[in-house]
């Protein structure tokens, strides 16, 4: 099919840059030329740690260059001064820039974008001062050298190949980032922070781990950069050069790392041949971007996919989402956590108590109580303003309750984030669906399985066999899931080509990769056509045919009426009745607050 | 000692200037601009410019200044503002202004080169005057006027209740007729002529220098976090604090860290209390 | 297009053809035709979801169509901006009483004639004032300080100082204390009677019925039903639409 020649001629082309690679030292000509590539290679260490905080998590960290001059610097110290063997300095000067990176994050991590930009901006700046002032440690304005790696490395051609080494180390480690579930939760940070938050992505700390391992890596490109360019002195470290970092992945187009290799590649090279672009230095990289930004701003990665796609038509052919309510049961039973017989239904359903809520003075939630069993769906309906979404952002953790109680087996909810609420397992869809638009179908599906990938970031990096074990089951589930919805035959469009009713039940799917004990839909039916409303029916009770509880909070009462075991109705933030539908249909004080004064 | 206060002073209300600047700009687009503090800079090398290279009186060139920097606030608009609001995407507009910030530096070394350039003395007066210089009195009473003045805008005149309505609910203002790029526009503009008045006023201060852009983004941005993002009065009290911190730790410790002392205040503010001294919680910076 | 009950003979003042409106990929509005006469009172009914509010706004330009035409007085408004279907006539009360805080009592009534007048036109303000006594009195407060009612009063007059031929009332109900409520409509049927058009969308159906001449019946982004206040609310209709209980009837037309 069409994906095995794509990645057929991928692994072609791989082989082709391997081969150009390697035998560079004897086709690129001079000195000065093999220089070029050393530095290009030297950048690219640091870029591509960056990339997995600038393009892949969607940080504006833009201060990269003074975590390359501490590397540089610690680097000459050691080695230089100090006499420390190169290698083992270049490794402390990694960590001493890990270290800087954790110390840097940590405050400025939790900022809004243009605060955090500013922050890195600042780090940079400060950097430069501290160097320019401890004039007996760095030599001031004066600068220090840079040390040479011993033998085989330390020839032009040599260091060339050390060069390659470590960025080939580098890229293998950050290619298996991006590829694995970590990957998927760095684009969700980036994409939509809400959707990571849901599946249990540990926003801060996720962040944080990245920015270290950019700082890392930004230390020992630093040492390399020391080495290559035999001599630093502060005037080396200019915030040109953070730009030029971060262009070359801007460029290149996020969510890629092929994409952010060939911006450096062109971004170093291209000053270096075309002699009025080197005089116009950093205009130049300001301009590009401004293009970019206006015109592609995915990058050009993007668009060479795009005018790519458009040579090889792919028929969009309109299916009908055709669920399958056995299958999903069958998808959901095979991965549920199983219960001891000694749980009782009471112990396993979901007990909110007296819940109350205000904003403001006006109280949105007022002492409402509701019981969600396993296996049951509990209809939740109410006029404008009654208070059902704010019930269901209490429960799934995006509200903090004023009073009552919320449990579940034992555990009390309320002290519970949004993302601990996920663990014990309350998933939850939103009133627009909020899914990650450069991921394909399936990607977007195996994100709900976050909480269940045990291998950490350094497992994932270095490319561990469990690591790929765990992926194929992931993968698994989440065909086995997109079948039960109906939407296998899509599974690897990308996210945002897929139509209103597809991105719902998609993102309900995306649910349940988290094996929930309860989902929680907020206004599924919103925007359907009579017959999806119908699909959604089969989907919600094949959910509940597994033993998972729904919460279904709708306008579309009908539909709640036919769907549902147990309704609740609210109003004005009060239950006003709770019971079977033809119950709550028929009570005259529903009647009353629909259709009266 | 005094000299030490004063130059802190001026410095800082050079910052609140921006401050002020990217206060304005904010309240019509809700996007913080990189280029905010270049439009100061074009204010002080225009001015040097047109009074020293070109021999116009001081006059001609302030308003020059004043046409320049309101011209870079449109293109700012034209360029990197307009297009990319339309998208979903929240954080393109720190990359168009930071590329169009990163453009006009450049532009500027290479034509006005890359050292700093003495600016004209505007008013007669002897350059003994100590800390009566009008070096330092220039950019206190512009900043303190640019407040005074906003104040006036906004609750006195048609415009500046626009602003106010527009930057509070601007689906609502829109249902009432009102336009909302135009008036974004005229907000760039305003910030625009504002920044080039205090680059003006602080030029022999700052001297006419190229790389001024990014120390005063990054420092006007430090006032407007330090004071809170929306108040003008947050603004002038944040750069004050500011100037006056730097210039005290410059003559205790050695100027070698301003930088330093400098972030480590908004650090400080920042925790302590996130949304700045005068802030509201209410406003977002996104 | 539609058969017009008989009691219909005034001159068509709003005419909606074929509207589709979409958030993004999801069309919420399929297809709808609505039109308001002369001097006429509409209310607008249905659930939440049902795409009244959005209709609204597509009427008054605040979000794009995907497909139809709205034609005021004659005039092709489907491409026009905010501020020209202003002018043009049609001035709609948002929502959720969306005045402006930061301004006073009579900056945010001054507001309402920008469009026409872009230095505010004051000329109106007395008019307004006796309309809307509780707003002469807090004239030079604070938007901030009046109450959730005293607020949506506020933009009411924010609206009818723009001197509309046709006032959109987007819920004005919401969150309010009857009495408030009751002035509101009040006031809207007294403008009306002196010969300005109301469009009104409402989930309190029996108040609105009562001012109403005629009503249309939202479904899901379609028009359930359209006929006269009276009729729609001597049917069973209603109680189908709001609570189910069968297929909803998806075309427009008269109910029996």
């Amino acid at each position: 099919m069409t994906n095995t020649s794509l990645l057929k001629s991928r692994s072609v082309w791989l082989l082709i840059g391997a081969i150009l690679t390697v035998t560079l030292p004897l086709w690129a000509g001079d000195q000065y030329r093999l220089h070029l590539a050393a530095l290009i290679a030297v950048y690219w260490v640091l870029i591509a740690g960056l990339n997995l905080v600038v393009g892949y998590t969607g940080m504006l960290s833009i201060g990269h260059v003074g975590l390359l001059s501490i590397g540089a610097y610690a680097f000459s110290i050691l080695a230089g001064k100090l006499g420390m063997d190169p290698y083992a300095a270049m490794v402390i000067a990694g960590l001493i820039c890990g270290l800087c990176g954790l110390a840097l994050g940590l405050p400025s991590l939790r900022l809004p974008g243009f605060y955090f930009a500013m922050a890195t901006i600042a780090f940079s700046m400060i950097v430069n001062e501290i160097i320019l002032a401890q004039v007996d440690l760095t030599g001031g304005g004066i600068g220090l050298p840079g040390p040479m790696f011993p033998v085989p490395f330390e020839s032009p051609t040599g260091f060339y190949y050390l060069a390659v080494i470590v960025a080939a180390v580098v890229t293998y480690l950050t290619w298996n980032i991006a590829r694995r579930m970590w990957g998927r939760g760095l684009i969700a940070i980036r994409d939509n922070p809400v959707t990571a938050q849901a599946v249990g992505v540990p926003m801060f700390q996720a962040k944080l781990i990245v920015f270290v391992f950019s700082g890392i890596t930004a230390g020992v490109a630093g040492a390399l950069f020391a080495s290559l360019q035999t001599y630093i002195t502060p005037d080396t470290f200019v915030f040109e050069l953070s730009m030029f970092f971060f262009v070359c992945i801007i460029i290149g187009g996020r969510g890629s790392i092929i994409g952010p290799f060939i911006g450096t590649v062109v971004l170093t090279w291209l000053p270096e041949s075309v002699a009025s672009l080197a005089k116009l230095g950093n205009f130049f990289y300001g301009l590009l971007l401004l293009i970019v930004v206006l015109a592609v701003p995915e990058g050009i990665g993007r668009m060479i996919k795009m005018i790519y796609e458009r040579f090889r038509p792919r028929k969009v052919e309109s299916f009908a989402i055709r669920p399958d309510r056995s299958k999903l049961k069958d998808a959901l039973t095979q991965f549920r956590p199983s219960h001891s017989s000694a749980e009782t239904e009471q112990s396993r359903s979901l007990h909110a108590a007296s819940v109350s809520k205000s904003f403001g003075g006006i109280k949105a939630v007022d002492d409402v109580s509701l019981v969600l069993k396993p296996g049951q769906v509990h209809g939740l309906i109410g006029p404008n303003g009654s208070g059902k979404t704010t019930m269901l952002n209490l429960l799934s953790g995006y509200y903090q309750a004023d009073a009552g109680s919320i449990n579940l087996q034992g555990q009390d909810l309320l002290a519970q984030t949004v993302q601990e609420r996920a663990k014990t397992g309350i998933a939850r869809t939103f009133q627009k669906p909020r899914l990650l638009p450069d991921l394909t179908v399936l990607e977007n599906v195996m994100v709900g399985s976050w909480l269940h990938a045990k291998s950490g970031f350094v497992t994932t990096a270095l490319g561990m066999p469990s690591v790929a074990v765990e992926e194929k089951a992931f993968r698994e589930q989440a065909i086995e899931l997109l079948k039960g919805v109906g939407l296998e035959a899509v599974m690897h469009r990308r996210a945002n080509l897929l139509d209103h009713a597809q991105q719902r039940f998609l993102e309900i799917a995306r649910g349940l990769a988290l094996r929930p004990r309860f989902i929680l839909l907020d206004e599924p039916a919103g925007g359907l056509t009579a017959v999806e409303i119908e699909n959604l029916g089969e989907v919600i009770r094949g959910i509940s045919d597994a033993g998972i509880g729904v919460l279904l909070v709708e306008h579309h009462t009908d539909f709640v009426f036919r769907v549902c075991d147990y309704v609740t109705a609210l109003n004005v933030g009060r239950m006003i009745q709770s019971g079977s539908p033809e119950q709550v249909r028929h009570d005259p004080e529903v009647i009353r607050v629909y259709l009266g004064a | 000692m005094l000299t030490v206060l004063v130059t802190g002073l001026a410095t800082g209300m050079l910052y609140a200037a921006v401050a002020l600047v990217y206060n304005v700009m904010f309240s019509t687009s809700k996007v913080l601009s990189v280029t905010t503090g270049h439009i100061s800079m074009l204010g002080g090398v225009f001015g040097a410019y047109f009074i020293s290279t070109l021999g116009l009186n001081w006059v001609i060139g302030l308003v020059g200044a004043v046409l320049v920097g309101a011209a870079f606030g449109w293109l700012t608009d034209v360029l990197a503002i307009r297009r990319v609001l339309a998208r979903s995407d929240e954080h393109l507009w720190l990359l168009s202004t930071l590329a169009m910030a990163t453009m006009v530096q450049q532009a500027v070394g290479l034509w006005w080169g890359t050292e700093p350039k003495p600016f004209p003395r505007l008013i007669p007066q002897e350059f003994g005057a100590g800390i009566w210089d009008q070096k330092f009195w220039l950019p206190i009473g512009v900043a303190v006027l640019m407040a005074i003045g906003l104040d006036v805008f906004y609750r006195r005149t048609m415009y500046g209740k626009l602003f106010l309505a527009m930057s509070e609910d601007a689906f609502a203002a829109r249902a009432r007729g009102v336009s909302t790029d135009k008036i974004r526009v005229m907000s760039y503009i305003l910030s625009g002529a504002l920044g080039g008045l205090a680059g003006f006023a602080a030029g022999q201060l700052t001297f006419a220098y190229f790389a001024l852009g990014h120390i005063l983004t990054l420092n006007g941005f430090i006032a407007l976090a330090v004071g809170g993002l929306g108040s003008n009065v947050g603004a002038i009290i944040g750069g004050a604090g500011l100037g006056l911190l730097s210039a005290l730790a410059s003559y205790w410790f050695g100027g070698e860290y301003q930088q330093t002392i400098a972030v480590g205040l908004l650090m400080l503010v920042l925790l302590l209390k996130p949304e700045g001294l005068l802030g509201s919680k209410k406003v977002r910076p996104v | 297009m539609s058969s017009t009950p008989k009691n219909r003979t005034e001159k068509v003042l709003l005419s909606v053809e074929n509207l589709h409106v979409a958030y993004g990929k999801a069309e919420v509005v399929h297809g709808i035709n609505m039109d308001v006469r002369a001097g006429e009172f509409v209310v607008v009914l249905g659930r939440n979801g049902a795409g009244k509010s959005t209709t609204m706004h597509a009427i008054s330009g605040l979000v794009p169509k995907r497909e139809g035409r709205v034609t005021f007085e004659g005039k092709d408004l489907s491409q026009a901006t905010p501020r020209e279907i202003v002018q043009a006539g049609i001035i709609q009360v948002l929502e959720g009483h969306r005045v402006f805080h930061a301004l006073t009592v009579e900056d945010n009534i001054l507001i309402g004639t920008y469009a026409k007048h872009p230095s505010g036109d004051r000329s109106k303000l007395d008019e307004i004032y006796a309309l809307f006594p509780e707003m002469a009195e807090k004239r030079h407060q604070l938007a901030s300080r009046l109450s959730g009612g005293q607020q949506q009063i506020l933009a009411v007059a924010q609206g009818v100082i723009g001197d509309p031929r046709l006032l959109i009332l987007d819920e004005p109900s919401a969150g309010l204390a009857p009495m408030v409520v009751d002035r509101i409509l009040n006031v809207a049927s007294d403008l009306c009677a002196k010969g300005m058009a109301i469009l009104l969308v409402e989930q309190l159906v029996e108040k609105a019925l009562h001012h109403g001449h005629y009503a249309y019946l939202m479904e899901t982004g379609r028009i359930a039903a359209a006929a006269s206040a009276k009729e729609i609310s001597q049917g069973d209709l209603l109680h189908r639409v709001f609570l189910g209980g069968g297929e909803p009837v998806e075309q427009e037309g008269v109910i029996r």
